[in-house]
């Protein structure tokens, strides 16, 4: 490395402000994540990468809770779209969610409660069949039809 | 496996003996220790930029190069006092900012031993919690040393850290030449 090139580096790593460690204690701490050894008398005397760790795990946490409270209106607003063009639009439910999906596939995996309802619903025969079409996505993904 | 250990890696832990202390060892630093050691890095970083920058209004002043500036100031040498006159304000102010390295190695020895120290008592082996830097002063200087490079391995996994090249800055007066 170059005396200029360290020198821009110095600058550089300057301009990034400090770790925020009473910020990274709060996200883990107010999150729920009940492992006390980053409770507030033991933080600190882990290795960064468990407390990189942990913070990717609670920040992983809330992305998926608020995507499960963004379904309703994730699906709303598909609908809403599907509808407006006519049924031209073919956009994916998880389009209209705040994250990424973070499933191995990237499809975003329907909540057990919802695919026993609708397992229930085709079961008796009640799930119309516009509707069925319409959810054929979810429903070959949550194994539903066979 | 627990739980935990599925979400983190193994909690076995190793350790390492220094005299007559041994020390867990996580390959890695502890966050209180990357906290400490960061904000020693951002003061030596100001310092250095501090030093380039008086260096920089010194080779103006005196019409001489970088280079020849930036060995006046880092020199320690008494007899460059006269010609670092233009300078001694800023210089004076850039001493003051800028931390002590035996300072800055009492601190995270401290903190090193307090975390991670252990010694052995008649029960067993006890933890270190309340160590001082008062402690840490009183070490010999080859046990320091010792802790020291135990340190830097930690905060380069684990593995031996390269060694830095000598008189990094050397070469400024090249770039600045140029």
């Amino acid at each position: 490395m170059s005396p200029a090139e360290y020198i821009a580096r110095l600058r550089s790593s300057l301009q990034v402000p400090p770790t925020d460690w009473n910020a990274i204690y709060l996200s883990i701490n107010s999150s729920g994540f009940s492992d006390s050894r980053f409770h507030a008398d033991r933080f600190g005397r882990q290795p960064c990468r468990h407390i990189l760790r942990a913070l990717e795990e609670v920040h992983r946490r809330e992305r998926e809770r608020t995507n499960a409270a963004s379904i309703t209106t994730a699906r709303l607003a598909q609908i809403v779209q599907f509808a407006a063009s006519m049924g031209k639009a073919q956009g994916k439910m998880a389009d209209f969610l705040p994250y990424p999906i973070d499933t191995a596939d990237g499809r975003p995996r329907l909540p057990a409660d919802v695919a026993t309802t609708l397992r229930q619903l085709i079961q008796t025969r009640s799930l119309p069949m516009a509707i069925m079409a319409f959810l054929m996505e979810d429903l070959e993904q949550a194994d539903l039809l066979s | 496996m627990k739980n935990k250990e599925l979400l983190f890696d193994s909690f076995r832990v190793d350790y390492t003996q220094i005299g007559k202390l041994r020390f867990r060892v996580f390959n890695d630093l502890l966050g209180a220790e990357a906290g400490e050691m960061e904000q020693f890095q951002r003061q030596q970083s100001q310092a250095v930029l501090g030093l380039v920058s008086v260096s920089r209004r010194l080779a103006e002043v005196k019409g001489i190069t970088f280079d020849e500036a930036y060995a006046l100031i880092t020199s320690g040498d008494a007899n460059n006092a006269q010609a670092m006159m233009e300078v001694a304000d800023e210089c004076a102010l850039l001493m003051a900012s800028m931390p002590s390295e035996t300072a800055m190695d009492d601190q995270i020895i401290t903190l090193m031993i307090q975390s991670r120290a252990e010694i052995e008592t008649d029960d067993g082996w006890a933890p270190l919690e309340d160590w001082q830097v008062a402690d840490t002063r009183r070490l010999p200087r080859g046990f320091r040393a010792k802790i020291r490079a135990f340190i830097d391995l930690e905060s380069n996994g684990g593995k031996q850290p390269e060694q830095p090249a000598k008189k990094a800055l050397k070469p400024v007066a090249k770039a600045s030449a140029e």
